[in-house]
């Protein structure tokens, strides 16, 4: 069928650069051994998992993973839908610009940049931060070293990254949706939040289901450069901020491991697939086959 | 007729191999690139010293530097496993592990190619280079540098004229506190005491500890242990006493609040900028001890305490051969002409002379950082005595490194190499253990006194008393079989 | 006509206050970004960071452009890989987006998850640079700063989504009134989603633009190297000089002037700064009304 042929060009760019690679994929169960290669290394069972399974870590490790994309999964698309509508219902066309391009600024700006001006707010000498509650009395706080506030600073900068980026998808979302329905609607009787309700929400909803489940398939990976960067690698906020792969990198740096970087790769891919099968089957089910990822 | 034309033919081909008009071998050569931007004039230098090493030696060198610096440890092994076409290689164990690389094969053994082929590099450090030793073979060339570790203490000359400090009598890292005192009250701007590393680690030479090859932030051994025994560091009553100094520092408010929240180049800058007064250091250079600092004034080092070569020293900077190389005795051939010829190692390292350096009267050289060539590496490309001294610098202070580097004793592990097959889950997790702890207690930012127990917990969970018998285990077999006592 | 009342304004009121708000913590951030890429590094050393400049210096602009060939030359490859693999990026992604979206194709199911899969599974560095490098051969040309990156199935499957709203009784007319699949992509569906597009292109050209791994693992012809990388690379060559003064001797006294923090800034603003320029285009066609009258039509 001549749409087959329209796929062809995708199937073939990601069997050569995506599947073709994907066979390396049993590193995972060998001993890697360089002059050997891939395929002339000797296998070793699960004994790269070791490491990650044995160590005490890896629970707090998992559940921070897990937690910190759960929060963004759920926040995300409420604050940047959110935004996306006020920016419609605001009308002038160079205010939409004007706001679409500053929320972008966030996703432009580097970890390593980002945690500089974090830093700048953060810091327990001059920091703004410290500088400005001196004023009210309080004493200054070493934030680099206080776990607690830190789950709430990860979310605020993962948020603000990411926040000018979905708001455009969204956004254009929006303007898929038929102004007729919202005239419509209007005529009914409805006002600005019902309209809100029962037009834009629905029509925008498959849109926000499909991002949720993508964003569950990745729920086991984090944002490397965020939980390197910002905490500028404190050794005592590690518990609060530690996530699968900072953790894979750091205890892997003396040994250059392939086959267990590779293990820890299979482990969090694996994780997430399930997760979203399962989510994409419970989300047909709820909602009679309308809404999902396939 | 076809006869003579096959003559004719093996003649000239004879003749063309004997008299070397055949075209010049093609090396290559990776390197960590390290140095100022603009870094445009590389090829205009590679292909200068190519001239000159296609006349005299015919070879020519294709210098590799994969990505950026900090980059060449990643790209490096990713090479190595996908086969790409090597020859000479940098390798150390800070950048594209040497013990690594050698365990698996990927570099040529070299023990009986130096004495023959580069007898200069193997009559200057061929004592040195028992500690390249990785299974009892040597596998790379080292740079000649300083290679003796001696706490030492580096200050600014404006504060020891301001206050009168006298460093000759300096025993101990204890006996500077009056000092930092001093700075605390009447310098406020200034950070009283850099912790770029901790206190504890910059005085392990003083304290005479060196390591086993991984994990140097946790275990250690004595250099002159002949029982070789592996211990925790954070077990030794000694190691301890600095911990507890580093913390009393730190509540005096001698040590910056944030310090450990700062890279190793922004301690750099502070450094150079003045803003730091006092700073530790493992390496002292003799006839250093007076140097111009960036952003001007003079930096003064005194050293204090013994003076050890140990295994790590060398494999800083080692220059390796793969193994996989078709043209491994021409790769010697080459290091040894490098090694002993000034003029183009000196081209290599510092650029083309009149346009990257000029030359003073008395010998020295003015290097210009922003002509298109800066390495400032010598020790990546190979024997840095054979440097020329620059501006500031003083020219005996490679006769008088040579000396320190001879008679400094020689840690007792030298040589060692360990083999990681069987506790590569203990290593990742203790290191993960460490990187929770080691910054904030041993430098003295959270109480010693409540984190050391968490800390030696963890460790113990992590597996620390595993990886001690092993390592132990493989200590006493190697000192045995090599007689170290 | 949707009237306006008073809480009507109220409502509009505090929605501007929310956006300008959260505007506000988007630019100060650049802001300050900026000011530091002008300070003296001295003062910023001694000083630390502040809003604006203490003491003005254009000393991190003038160390990257010391060299404004070698800058040139990254900006030329990054717009050309970015253009091209934008193009294409998204004809490739919207070719197959269509299929899929289609309630009547056949292979849906297993195509979607072909593409999805890539997203949760990969083999990793080693494997990949065999392939690229040994199978490809594709090291030092302009074809590896985009073709292993610019397919995603992120992007593909977004593009399903929105195609998706359109509705399938416009497809079944056309096709009754004989119109082949690629008619149809192309006439239909494609003027159809001018955001939807816009938006993925956008996505699209951002990541190539920022696209730095590529460079670092298959260029070695410093001809071909992509913007960000060339700025990480001077980056990390004055941190490697500075990180190691101890053992550099005489030569640390040469180190004084390096710009290493304010050239950091400096060179964020330069990556981002054509971006800015680049934005209000994709931004015309975020427009609505598209699909008005098209139903009926």
């Amino acid at each position: 069928m001549e749409l087959l042929l329209l796929c062809i060009p995708v199937i073939v760019v990601l069997f050569l650069f995506n599947y073709l690679p994907m066979a390396g994929i049993v590193m995972a169960f060998k001993d890697f051994k360089p002059l050997d290669g891939i395929w002339g290394s000797p296998w070793i069972g699960m004994k790269n998992f070791e490491f990650f399974v044995r160590s005490d870590l890896i629970w707090n490790v998992t559940f921070n993973t897990v937690m910190y994309n759960l929060a963004f999964i759920l926040l995300t698309p409420i604050i940047s839908v959110g935004f996306a509508v006020m920016l419609n219902e605001t009308g002038n066309r160079v205010m939409v610009k004007a706001y679409q391009t500053l929320f972008f600024l966030p996703y432009f700006l580097s970890w390593v940049v980002v945690s500089i001006i974090f830093y700048a707010f953060l810091s327990t000498e001059n920091g703004l931060i410290n500088s400005a509650i001196a004023v009210i009395g309080i004493e200054p706080v070493s934030w680099y070293s206080e776990i607690g506030a830190w789950p709430y600073i990860i979310l605020f900068a993962g948020l603000w990254n990411q926040i000018g980026y979905n708001t455009i998808i969204y956004y254009a979302g929006l303007m898929a949706i038929d102004p007729a329905l919202y005239e419509a609607a209007a005529i009914d009787g409805a006002g600005r939040w019902q309209r809100f309700l029962h037009v834009t929400l629905p029509m925008l909803s498959n849109l926000v289901v499909v991002m949720m489940i993508l964003g569950i398939g990745k729920i086991f990976f984090a944002d490397f450069g965020l939980f390197y960067q910002l905490p500028l690698q404190s050794g005592t906020l590690l518990p609060a901020v530690d996530v699968i792969n900072y953790f894979t990198y750091r205890a892997l740096m003396q040994l250059g491991d392939y086959g267990m970087g590779t293990a820890i790769g299979l482990y969090q891919s694996v994780m997430g697939l399930i997760l979203v099968l399962v989510t994409n089957w419970l989300s047909r089910k709820v909602t009679k086959g309308e809404q999902g990822l396939f | 007729m076809k006869r003579i034309a096959a003559m004719a033919l093996t003649v000239t081909m004879l003749m063309t191999s004997v008299l070397g008009f055949s075209k010049p071998v093609e090396l290559v050569w990776y390197l960590p690139g390290g140095g100022t931007f603009p870094y445009t004039d590389s090829k205009v230098v590679y292909d200068a010293v190519n001239e000159i090493l296609a006349k005299n030696l015919n070879v020519v060198i294709d210098f590799k530097v994969p990505g950026a610096p900090g980059q060449y440890n990643d790209l490096m092994p990713l090479n190595m496993a996908a086969g790409e076409k090597m020859d000479l290689i940098f390798t150390s164990h800070w950048s594209n592990n040497y013990v690594k690389a050698a365990s698996n094969g990927l570099y040529a053994p070299l023990d009986t190619l130096l004495p023959k082929l580069a007898p200069t590099i193997w009559k200057d450090t061929k004592d040195m280079l028992t500690a390249a030793k990785v299974n009892g073979k040597i596998y790379g060339v080292w740079g000649q540098q300083i290679a003796a570790k001696t706490s030492n203490l580096n200050v600014r000359d404006t504060l020891i004229s301001k206050y009168g400090w006298d460093f000759a009598k300096l025993k101990s890292p204890a006996d500077i506190e009056p000092m930092l005192a001093q700075v605390k009250a009447g310098e406020p701007e200034l950070i009283p005491l850099s912790t770029r590393k901790p206190v504890a680690e910059w005085m392990l030479p003083y304290l005479g500890i060196t390591g086993v090859g991984i994990l140097p932030e946790v275990l250690g051994t004595r250099v002159d242990d002949g029982k070789v025994k592996v211990f925790s560091l954070i077990d030794d009553a000694k190691y301890l006493e600095m911990v507890n100094l580093s913390r009393s520092w730190y509540e005096k408010g001698y040590l910056a609040k944030d310090g450990f929240t700062y890279s190793n180049d922004q301690w750099g800058q502070m450094k150079n900028s003045g803003k730091v007064a006092f700073d530790f250091h493992n390496t002292w250079k003799p006839g250093e001890e007076v140097t111009p600092a960036p952003f001007g004034g003079m930096l003064v080092t005194a050293p204090f305490g013994q003076s050890f070569v140990e295994g790590l020293s060398i494999i800083a900077n080692l220059t390796a051969v793969s193994s996989r190389s078709k043209n491994i005795e021409t790769s010697v051939k080459v290091m040894e002409y490098f090694w002993t010829h000034p003029e183009v190692f000196n081209m290599i390292v510092w650029g083309l002379e009149g346009r990257h350096y000029t030359k003073t009267a008395d010998g020295k050289i003015q290097p210009d950082p922003k002509a298109g060539y800066f390495t400032n590496s010598a020790y990546i490309y190979g024997n840095t005595f054979l440097s020329y001294p620059v501006v500031g610098s003083n020219p005996a202070a490679a006769k008088m490194t040579y000396d320190l580097n001879q008679r400094a004793k020689k840690a007792k592990t030298m040589g060692f190499s360990l083999n990681l097959d069987s506790i590569k889950t203990q290593v990742a997790m203790v290191t993960s253990v460490k990187d929770q702890f080691y910054v904030p207690v041993v430098n003295g930012y959270i109480d010693p006194v409540e984190n050391l127990p968490k800390y030696r917990a963890a460790l113990k969970k992590a597996g620390i008393d595993e990886l001690l018998a092993e390592i132990q285990k493989q200590l006493d077999a190697w000192a045995k079989a090599n007689n170290v006592k | 006509m949707i009237e306006k009342t008073g809480k009507d304004v109220l409502v509009k009121v505090l929605m501007h206050g929310v956006l300008v708000g959260f505007a506000l913590f988007c630019i100060v951030p650049m802001l300050v970004v900026i000011s530091i890429s002008l300070s003296d590094e001295k003062d910023l050393l001694i000083n630390g960071y502040s809003l604006f400049p203490r003491i003005f210096s254009s000393g991190a602009y003038d160390y990257i452009l010391t060299s404004p060939n070698a800058l040139l030359n990254a900006y030329g490859v990054t717009i050309l890989s970015t253009i091209l693999g934008t193009v294409f990026g998204v004809l490739f992604m919207s070719m197959a987006a269509f299929p899929l979206s289609r309630p009547d194709f056949r292979y849906k199911g297993w195509i979607t998850f072909y593409v999805f899969f890539t997203m949760l599974f990969s083999g990793g560095l080693v494997p990949t640079y065999l392939v690229v490098t040994q199978v490809l051969q594709l090291q030092d040309t302009l074809w590896v700063l985009f073709l292993p990156v610019f397919i995603s199935a992120w992007n593909v499957i977004l593009l399903i989504s929105f195609f998706r709203s359109i509705p399938f009784e416009m497809v079944e007319s056309a096709k009754i009134d004989g119109a082949s699949e690629v008619t149809i992509y192309w006439k239909i569906v494609l003027p159809m989603s001018k955001p939807a597009l816009a938006t993925v292109a956008l996505l699209v050209a951002l990541r190539l633009w920022n696209e730095w791994f590529t460079s670092m693992l298959y260029i070695r012809e410093q001809s071909l190297v992509s913007l960000q990388f060339w700025m990480q690379r001077v980056m990390q060559n004055m941190q490697f000089l500075l990180m190691n003064q101890d053992v550099m001797g005489g030569g640390a006294a040469l180190l004084g002037d390096l710009p290493n923090e304010s050239a950091r800034m400096a060179m964020a603003v330069l990556a981002a700064g054509p971006m800015m320029f680049v934005f209000p285009f994709f931004q015309k066609y975020f427009a609505k009304g598209l699909m008005v009258g098209s139903v009926k039509g």
